[in-house]
């Protein structure tokens, strides 16, 4: 058991990865059959009751058997899986001509192929266990479910004047919302009333709520800054995020005493990149690299010496003190990291040399190879 | 030549009037996800091409198996999977093997082959009746279809975070939903569909 499974309950990572980081409103996952099948609250019902089956199985078997398994052969895994379970549930449907089959259409055999458990489990369950695996994907399918049935009850109800088959308005509202563009819509209102809520009552994940896009020119600037790692400057934690470096360094460092770096000492690089050269649409490196780093380290955690009690996370967000009350203390920043949309993770091969080169420079520069 | 312009019209029927990703939503997770890399949008862009057109061909070739087409929609599913499964892991291999490429790479293959769009076309193409040559038509068109579409959210995605003046609570995933609401709305006009009768 890791670290984020240890310091999170298993209340707050359901609660976590249904609310906070919900897989359609935040990660925005799984939408096709949400926005094109999902016109009553029956086939809503009938998708999300197969998706979370779906996921429990994939994630459960992942976690268990699938570890040692390369990634590109898993991915084909999980659909086999998916088919094996979408399918057997079509035939006898459509063997028993239940009529929400008509409207579900295709939609039921391509739950098979949906990237929402493609991703949870090469994201969470090949990294954890059987357990944690479980947990996951029930909080996962909580989260999809409930946004599959809220769109379901919306559209039904706005689109046709029913709900459950149940006659509320005489003439439908808003027919339009039957339509895939519907879909979208309710989507979009929903996503925003969710945001709103974090924002209002758990600011502190407030920041992992947006988009983060590469531009190949965010990208071309964050690779000059990682080769420009010989500015250093103290560190300013409420303005930018901060590298620990590996704290193994600091004993190295006081043989050498060559170096002023104390142990435990925060670095901060800050890119010498004047401000003018980015708009606003595009990513600002030190963002968007601190943050690479900050996984990239977060990552290596398990090789490197246990850290003190007294370390802060590296990332730490300063929150104000009246919300330390509503979100317990940032001992599961990790976790978090985990569930985050998985858009905006690193994963750039180049990048992986890049701070190779970062770090081994750093130890040269200060003589701490020996 | 007949069914030259039968592929050609399927084609541009999918690219210009009836884009799977907005229509559908077939594929759309992806698009979102790929229209937040640019860099990699050509090279994602052309594998979902790919399998879509070999599935598409595969697929409607196994339709002139009179056993196969009798089957129901949930065995024909369950066909069609299983050589889109066969498809990508052949591919992958093929790839593998002589190109020596990244774990991320593959994993991009695995994306891109493995998706409702790749998997929804041989499903359409049946439930249509197309053609032979309509289907690769279809497969053709949504491989293109999909770039727009990544393409139309990409520059959307852009200029919507350079927008200061919108509420706090529409940033990201919600502003993006509307904006691709939008595009959905205007290709379902494009249609001839009725939005609101």
């Amino acid at each position: 058991m890791n670290d984020n499974q240890k310091t999170l309950s298993p209340t707050t990572m359901i609660f976590r990865g249904a609310f906070i980081y919900n897989p359609v409103l935040v990660q925005v996952i799984g939408i096709c059959p949400i926005v094109a099948a999902t016109v009553s609250l029956s086939a809503a019902a009938v998708l999300a009751a197969i998706t979370v089956l779906l996921l429990i199985i994939c994630e459960t078997f992942a976690s268990v058997a699938l570890k040692r398994v390369p990634a590109w052969i898993r991915v084909a895994i999980y659909m086999v899986i998916g088919l094996l379970i979408a399918c057997p549930v079509m035939y006898f449907m459509d063997a028993r001509n239940y009529e929400v089959v008509t409207s579900i259409g295709i939609y039921l055999p391509l739950l098979a192929v949906s990237s929402l458990a493609a991703l949870r489990c090469e994201k969470f369950a090949v990294k954890n266990n059987p357990l944690a695996s479980f947990i996951d994907a029930f909080s996962a399918g909580i989260g999809y479910s409930a946004v599959f049935l809220t769109v379901g009850a919306i559209r039904e109800l706005l689109g046709s004047g029913t709900i459950g088959g149940r006659v509320i308005f005489g003439n439908p509202v808003a027919p339009g919302l039957l339509m895939t563009f519907g879909g979208f819509i309710v989507l979009g209102l929903l996503a925003a009333f969710h945001k709103s809520i974090v924002i209002r009552f758990f600011p502190r994940f407030e920041r992992d709520m947006n988009f983060k896009i590469k531009t190949a020119r965010a990208e071309e600037q964050r690779a000059v800054y990682v080769r420009r790692n010989s500015v250093r400057k103290p560190a300013r934690l409420n303005q930018a995020e901060s590298i620990e470096l590996e704290s193994a360094n600091a004993e190295s460092i006081d043989k050498n005493n060559q170096s002023d770096t104390k142990p435990f000492e925060r670095v901060v690089y800050v890119p010498d990149i004047p401000q003018a050269e980015t708009s606003s649409s595009e990513l600002m490196p030190l963002e968007e690299t601190s943050e690479e780093i900050s996984s990239e380290l977060k990552e290596r955690e398990p090789e490197a010496e246990p850290r003190e009690e007294t370390a802060q996370p590296a990332c730490e967000k300063i929150i104000p003190p009246d919300d330390e009350e509503i979100n317990p203390p940032a001992e599961g920043e990790n976790i978090a990291e985990e569930n985050s949309p998985d858009i905006n993770e690193p994963d750039d091969d180049e990048f992986d040399r890049d701070i190779s080169e970062l770090f081994e420079n750093f130890r040269k520069k200060h003589n701490l190879d020996d | 030549m007949s069914w030259f312009f039968n592929l050609l019209n399927a084609a541009l029927y999918i690219i210009l009037i009836q884009n799977l990703v907005f229509s559908g939503g077939y594929g759309a997770s992806e698009a979102v996800r790929m229209a937040t890399k640019p860099r990699r949008l050509a090279a994602f862009s052309i594998m979902v091409a790919y399998f879509s057109v070999l599935s598409a061909v595969i697929c409607r070739a196994l339709d002139f198996i009179i056993q196969i087409d009798r089957l129901n929609l949930a065995l024909h599913s369950a066909i069609f999977g299983g050589v889109l499964v066969i498809l990508y892991l052949e591919t992958a291999l093929a790839v593998k093997l002589i190109f020596k490429p990244g774990t991320k790479f593959l994993s991009m293959m695995g994306m891109a082959a493995l998706n409702t769009l790749v998997f929804a076309i041989p499903l359409l193409n049946r439930r249509l009746g197309n053609t032979f040559a309509a289907s690769i038509g279809v497969g053709i068109g949504s491989g293109i279809a999909f770039i727009f579409a990544i393409s139309l959210i990409s520059i959307g995605l852009r200029r919507l975070e350079s927008n200061p003046n919108m509420p706090e609570a529409f940033k990201g995933a919600p502003a993006m939903f509307l904006y691709v609401a939008l595009l959905s709305m205007a290709f379902t006009g494009f249609s001839g569909t009725s939005l609101f009768a």
